[in-house]
C-alpha cells in the first residue's frame, strides 16, 4: 500500500505571510494516516500556523495544501466543510463556549454535519443517541460527572479534557492539537498525552500535536518535527533525534548551521 | 549614564475634546444663573408647597366622585405594564433581528473559501454598504422619540393601544438593535472559529459559538431597557393613552395633588418591583460566566 491512499496531509512549498511577517517559509512535509507526530520548536517558530493550514483554517500565501489527497484551495464551500469535519482541532485556548454546559460544548463537535436546525436542537433538546455518545466520549477523558456542569466552572485541566471529548465526538480521521498541555500542570499534561496516545493506538486516528514538553513528545510521538523561524529544522523518528539537535533547535542566541 | 528615554506627550485630541465638553457643561450651568429671573411663575411657590405637602397625604378617594380610586389605579397600572410588555416583546424580536443583521461577526468571511469575483465584491463593497445602511435605518428610527411616534400614530389611527405599543416598540427596537450588534461584535470569536474549523456552517456557528457568549449581556441590557419601557409607557398617558400617566395628568389638572401622589407612589412601587426582579435575573445570568 503506497501512494496517496495512505496520505493524511501533504504540504508542498508552503509559505505563509502575515503582512511583512513570514510565519512559514517553503515548508514541505507529508503525514501518513495513523501517525502520531510531535511538533516542537521555540515560540514563534510557526507551529500554530502550520497546524491551522493543515486544518484548512488558513490559506497559504504560496504553495499547496492537500488533505486526504484533496487540494484545499480548489474546494467548494461544502467540500471544505466536509474536509474540516474530518479534521479535529484542539486549540491552545481551548475555545469552549463557557456559558454553555459541558454536554453542549461536546455536541458542538458535530455542528459541521447539520445546519441551523441541528444547532437549535443542540441548544435545546439533544437526541438521546447523541447524549449516550457524548457520555462515552466523556468517559474516555474521565469526566462524565461534569457532563451537565457549566463549562465556565471547570478547571483548566478539565476544560482541556472537554476540548478533547468534543473532538472525539466529532470523530474525525485526524486530530491536530496546538499546545494542548501548555496551560496545565505536568501531571495533567502527562494524562492528556496518554489519552491522545491511546486514541491514536486504539482508533488509528492521525495525530499531530505541538508541544513545549520535549520529554512528553519523545515518549509518545513516533515522529518529531522540529521547527524554527518558519522552517523545518529536522523531521525524523523520535528515537533518532539527538539531544544536541534539540539544544540547537532551542538555542536562540547561536547561529543556525 | 542616563539611558535615552523617548519623551512623548500623553495629551491627545480625545483629552482636548473631553476638556471642551467639561467646559461647555460648566458654561451651561453658569448661564442658568442669568435665566434665574424667569424661573418662578406667579403664585408658583405656594403651588409648589401645596404639591409637596400632599406627598405626605396620598389619598385613595377621588375628590371628584367621592369613590375609591383603587379600580382606576389597578386598571391604569395594568395597562401600563401591558403596553410596556407588548412593546418590549415586539422590540426584542425586531431588535434581535436588527442586531444580528447589523453585526460584523455574522458576515465574517471564511479566510480559506476560494474568493470568487462575486464574493469579493460582496465582501469589499456590499457588506460595508449594508452595515452603514442598516445602522442608518436604526439611527433614524430611534432619533424620533416615542412621544413623537405616539403623536404621529394617534393623528393617523386614533388612541388605540396598538398605536401606543407601536410607538414604543419602534424606537426601542432600533436602540436594542444597535446595542445588540455592538455586544455581538465585542464577543470573543475564538469559540465560533473553533466550530467553523470543525466544519460548522455560518448560521449554526453564529448560533452556538457566538450568541451564547453574548446572551448574558444581551439579556441584562434588555432587562434594563424594560425599566425604561415602563416609564415610557407611563408617559404615553400624557398624550392620551390610558396608562397611568393619563391619571396623573388628569388629577394634576384638577389640582388633586393627593391623588397625583397616590399614582406616583404606585408607579414608584412598580419600578422598584421591576428592579428587584430584573436584578435577581441579572445576577443569575452573571453566574453563567
Amino acid at each position: 500500500m503506497t501512494g496517496t491512499d495512505r496520505e493524511a496531509f501533504r504540504l508542498e512549498g508552503v509559505t505563509k505571510r502575515f503582512g511583512d511577517f513570514v510565519a512559514l517559509s517553503d515548508v514541505s512535509l507529508r503525514v501518513d494516516r495513523g501517525e502520531m507526530i510531535g511538533l516542537i520548536g521555540p515560540s514563534g517558530a510557526g507551529k500554530t500556523t502550520l497546524l491551522r493550514i493543515l486544518a484548512g483554517m488558513l490559506q497559504p500565501s504560496e504553495g499547496r495544501t492537500l488533505v486526504g489527497g484533496h487540494m484545499v484551495a480548489k474546494l467548494s464551500r461544502l467540500e471544505l466543510r466536509a474536509v474540516r469535519r474530518a479534521t479535529g482541532f484542539i486549540h491552545q485556548s481551548l475555545d469552549l463556549v463557557p456559558e454553555l454546559r459541558v454536554v453542549s460544548n461536546v455536541l458542538a463537535g458535530r455542528l459541521g454535519f447539520g445546519g441551523l436546525w441541528e444547532a437549535l436542537r443542540l441548544l435545546t433538546w439533544p437526541r438521546r443517541d447523541d447524549l449516550v455518545e457524548v457520555h462515552r466520549c466523556l468517559e474516555r477523558v474521565a469526566l462524565t460527572e461534569k457532563m451537565y456542569e457549566r463549562s465556565s466552572k471547570l478547571s483548566g485541566g478539565q476544560a482541556q479534557r472537554v476540548a478533547i471529548a468534543r473532538v472525539l465526538f466529532q470523530d474525525p480521521t485526524a486530530i491536530l492539537a496546538d499546545e494542548p498541555v501548555s496551560a496545565v500542570d505536568p501531571a495533567r499534561a502527562r494524562d492528556l498525552l496518554e489519552i491522545l496516545a491511546r486514541i491514536n493506538a486504539e482508533t488509528g486516528k492521525t495525530i499531530v500535536v505541538s508541544l513545549h514538553a520535549i520529554d512528553l513528545a519523545r515518549r509518545h510521538c513516533g515522529r518529531l518535527i522540529g521547527m524554527r523561524e518558519g522552517r523545518i529544522f529536522f523531521d525524523r523518528k523520535a528515537e533518532e533525534v539527538t539531544d544536541a539537535e534539540l539544544d540547537r533547535l532551542y538555542d536562540l542566541g547561536g547561529a543556525v548551521t | 549614564m542616563i539611558p535615552s528615554v523617548a519623551i512623548r506627550r500623553t495629551w491627545g485630541p480625545t483629552s482636548t475634546f473631553l476638556l471642551a465638553l467639561g467646559l461647555a457643561t460648566f458654561l451651561a450651568l453658569w448661564q442658568l444663573d442669568f435665566l434665574g429671573g424667569s424661573f418662578s411663575a406667579p403664585g408658583g411657590l405656594s403651588e409648589f408647597r401645596r404639591f409637596f405637602a400632599a406627598a405626605l397625604r396620598p389619598t385613595m378617594t377621588s375628590a371628584n366622585t367621592g369613590t375609591s380610586i383603587l379600580p382606576d389605579l389597578r386598571e391604569a397600572l395594568g395597562t401600563t405594564v401591558f403596553v410596556a410588555f407588548a412593546a418590549m416583546g415586539l422590540a426584542l424580536v425586531v431588535g434581535f433581528v436588527f442586531g444580528c443583521l447589523a453585526s460584523e461577526s455574522l458576515w465574517e468571511r471564511d479566510p480559506v473559501v476560494m474568493e470568487t469575483a462575486v464574493g469579493r465584491v460582496a465582501q469589499r463593497a456590499l457588506l460595508p454598504t449594508w452595515l452603514v445602511a442598516i445602522r442608518a435605518v436604526m439611527a433614524f428610527l430611534r432619533s424620533i422619540h416615542e412621544i413623537f411616534w405616539a403623536l404621529l400614530f394617534t393623528a393617523l389611527f386614533g388612541l388605540s393601544l396598538v398605536c401606543g405599543i407601536l410607538a414604543l416598540a419602534i424606537p426601542y427596537a432600533a436602540t436594542l438593535g444597535r446595542i445588540y450588534a455592538e455586544i455581538i461584535d465585542e464577543t470573543p470569536r475564538d469559540a465560533a472559529r473553533a466550530i467553523r474549523g470543525a466544519g460548522g456552517g455560518r448560521a449554526a456557528t453564529f448560533l452556538v459559538g457566538l450568541l451564547p457568549r453574548a446572551a448574558g449581556s444581551i439579556l441584562s441590557y434588555s432587562f434594563y431597557r424594560f425599566d425604561c419601557a415602563l416609564r415610557s409607557s407611563s408617559i404615553l398617558g400624557f398624550v392620551g393613552f390610558t396608562t397611568i400617566g393619563l391619571n396623573i395628568r388628569t388629577a394634576a389638572n384638577y389640582d388633586h395633588y393627593q391623588e397625583v401622589w397616590t399614582y406616583l407612589y404606585a408607579l414608584f412601587a412598580l419600578l422598584v418591583a421591576t428592579e428587584v426582579l430584573s436584578g435577581a435575573l441579572r445576577r443569575r445570568i452573571a453566574a453563567w460566566r
